[in-house]
C-alpha cells in the first residue's frame, strides 16, 4: 500500500499546485528499493512484484521526472519495466496482477497506462516490435462490457464505476473510445454514469450503494473521457466534495462526519479538478 | 498463523506476514513482549506465538518502515463549521498541503 500511499500524496499535492512538498530524493530512494530484478515492482520493499505498484511506480516517477534517476541507477531500466508488464499478459488478452495470476480489468488498465507513460507502447513505436497484444487487450475490455453500457471486472461481471474507468482509460489510452462506443454507446454509458449522482451531489459506485467521494474521480473521469462530464450537477458535486474535506487539520474523507485519509484527499481533488475548481490543475482523465 | 520459534514475525500496513528473507537488510525493528500485546494469530493461542530472532526476548516484531506514509485514517474528520451555507464552503490548500506533509512526518517520528 505504500508505493500507492506515496503517488495518492504526490497526485494531490501536484493539483494543489505543491509539486515539491515531499522530498523528491527520499521517494526515490523509496521507489528504487521496491524494484524486483524482473522489471517489477513491490508495493513495499520485500513485497511482491505486483503490475499495481509497478503502474503507480511509474505514475511516481513521471510526475517527479525520475526517469534519468532511474536509467542512470539501473541502465535499461524501462525496458525492464516493459518487459516485466508485457510477460503479465495472458493468452486471452488480459493481464495478470502477479505471478500467482489473478487477473482484472484494474491490472490490464494499469499495464496500458504505463507503458503509455515509458512512450512504449506500439504505437508509439510503429518501426519496433510490439511489446504486448493491444488488440487482444482491447477486444477483452469490450467483451466486458455489459448491456447498462457499463463494464465489470470481467465478462460477465456487474457493472461497477470503478470498472468503467480501467475500461474506458484502458480503450481511450489504446485508441479505440470513440470508434468503439460511438455516439449511442457513449449515450448510454453516460446514462448509467450520470445515475450514480444521488440527492446528495456526491456519486455512487453502483445501484443502492452509498456515495464516496472517489467516485468524484471514478465516474466524473468517465463522464470526461466520453464527453458526458455536463450529464451531472458539478455545483452540487463540488458542495457534496466540499463537505467530505476537514477545514481544520486538511484532508478528505469518503463521506461527510468520516475520518480522512489520503486515499480519498487525492480522489476528491481529481474530482474538484474535472469539474474545473478554481485555483487546481488540470488532471488528465484518463 | 503459525511461525518455528527461530522465525521473525513482521507486521506491514497491510498485515501481511512477510518471511524474513524477503525484510529489507537493517529495517529497524521493535519488539513487544506476547505479555503486554493482546494480538493473537487467527487460531493460535497467544502463547504459542513468537519469538523475534532479531531481538531475543519473546514477542512479535514490527517493521517500523511500514509506518511509512500513513495510510491510517484521520486524525481529522470531515465536518462543516457550524452556520456555514453551502455556498461559502471553500477549499483549504494549504491545509490539505500540511496534512499530506504529516504523513511523511510519521516516518521520521516513529524511526528516530
Amino acid at each position: 500500500m505504500r508505493i500507492s500511499g506515496i503517488y495518492w500524496a504526490l497526485n494531490a499535492l501536484h493539483l494543489l499546485g505543491h509539486p515539491d512538498a515531499l522530498p523528491r530524493d527520499g521517494m526515490l530512494d523509496f521507489v528504487f528499493d521496491c524494484l524486483h530484478d524482473d522489471g517489477g515492482f513491490g508495493a513495499a520493499p520485500g513485497h511482491d512484484a505486483h503490475i499495481l505498484s509497478t503502474n503507480y511506480t511509474v505514475q511516481i516517477l513521471t510526475l517527479i521526472d525520475g526517469f534519468d534517476e532511474l536509467e542512470r541507477r539501473v541502465p535499461g531500466c524501462k525496458m525492464k519495466i516493459a518487459g516485466y508488464i508485457a510477460s503479465r499478459q495472458q493468452a486471452n488478452g488480459t493481464f495478470a496482477g502477479d505471478e500467482w495470476g489473478e487477473t482484472d480489468t484494474r491490472f490490464l488498465y494499469g499495464a496500458l497506462n504505463a507503458l503509455s507513460l515509458l512512450n512504449l507502447l506500439p504505437h508509439q513505436r510503429p518501426s519496433e516490435p510490439p511489446l504486448i497484444d493491444v488488440p487482444a487487450a482491447t477486444a477483452y475490455v469490450k467483451a466486458c462490457q455489459n448491456f447498462d453500457g457499463g463494464f465489470g471486472v470481467s465478462p460477465g461481471a456487474e457493472s461497477h464505476s470503478g470498472q468503467v474507468f480501467t475500461c474506458v482509460g484502458a480503450l481511450c489510452i489504446a485508441g479505440e473510445l470513440d470508434a468503439y462506443l460511438g455516439e449511442e454507446g457513449k449515450d448510454r454509458l453516460g446514462a448509467w454514469l450520470s445515475e450514480r449522482q444521488l440527492a446528495s451531489g456526491g456519486l455512487n459506485g453502483r445501484p443502492e450503494k452509498l456515495v464516496d467521494v472517489c467516485y468524484s474521480w471514478w465516474v466524473v473521469s468517465s463522464m470526461a473521457m466520453i464527453g458526458r462530464l455536463h450529464w451531472i450537477d458539478r455545483r452540487k458535486l463540488t458542495q457534496f466534495i466540499l463537505h467530505c474535506q476537514d477545514p481544520e487539520q486538511g484532508g478528505f474523507a469518503d463521506r461527510p462526519e468520516d475520518m480522512v485519509d489520503v486515499f480519498h484527499t487525492n480522489f476528491a481533488l481529481t474530482g474538484l479538478s474535472l469539474v474545473g475548481y478554481p485555483g487546481l490543475l488540470e488532471v488528465d482523465p484518463a | 498463523m503459525r511461525s518455528s520459534a527461530d522465525e521473525c514475525i513482521w507486521l506491514t500496513d497491510s498485515q501481511t506476514i512477510l518471511k524474513p528473507e524477503k525484510l529489507p537488510s537493517g529495517a529497524p525493528v521493535l519488539t513487544i513482549p506476547v505479555a503486554l500485546t493482546s494480538y493473537t494469530w487467527p487460531g493460535v493461542a497467544s502463547e504459542t506465538a513468537h519469538r523475534s530472532s532479531t531481538s531475543g526476548p519473546p514477542g512479535v516484531a514490527i517493521n517500523l518502515n511500514s509506518l511509512f506514509m500513513s495510510l491510517a485514517a484521520g486524525p481529522g474528520r470531515a465536518q462543516v463549521a457550524h452556520g456555514q451555507l453551502p455556498e461559502e464552503l471553500k477549499l483549504v490548500v494549504e491545509k490539505h498541503v500540511a496534512y499530506i506533509q504529516s504523513l511523511d512526518a510519521v516516518r521520521t517520528a516513529a524511526t528516530v
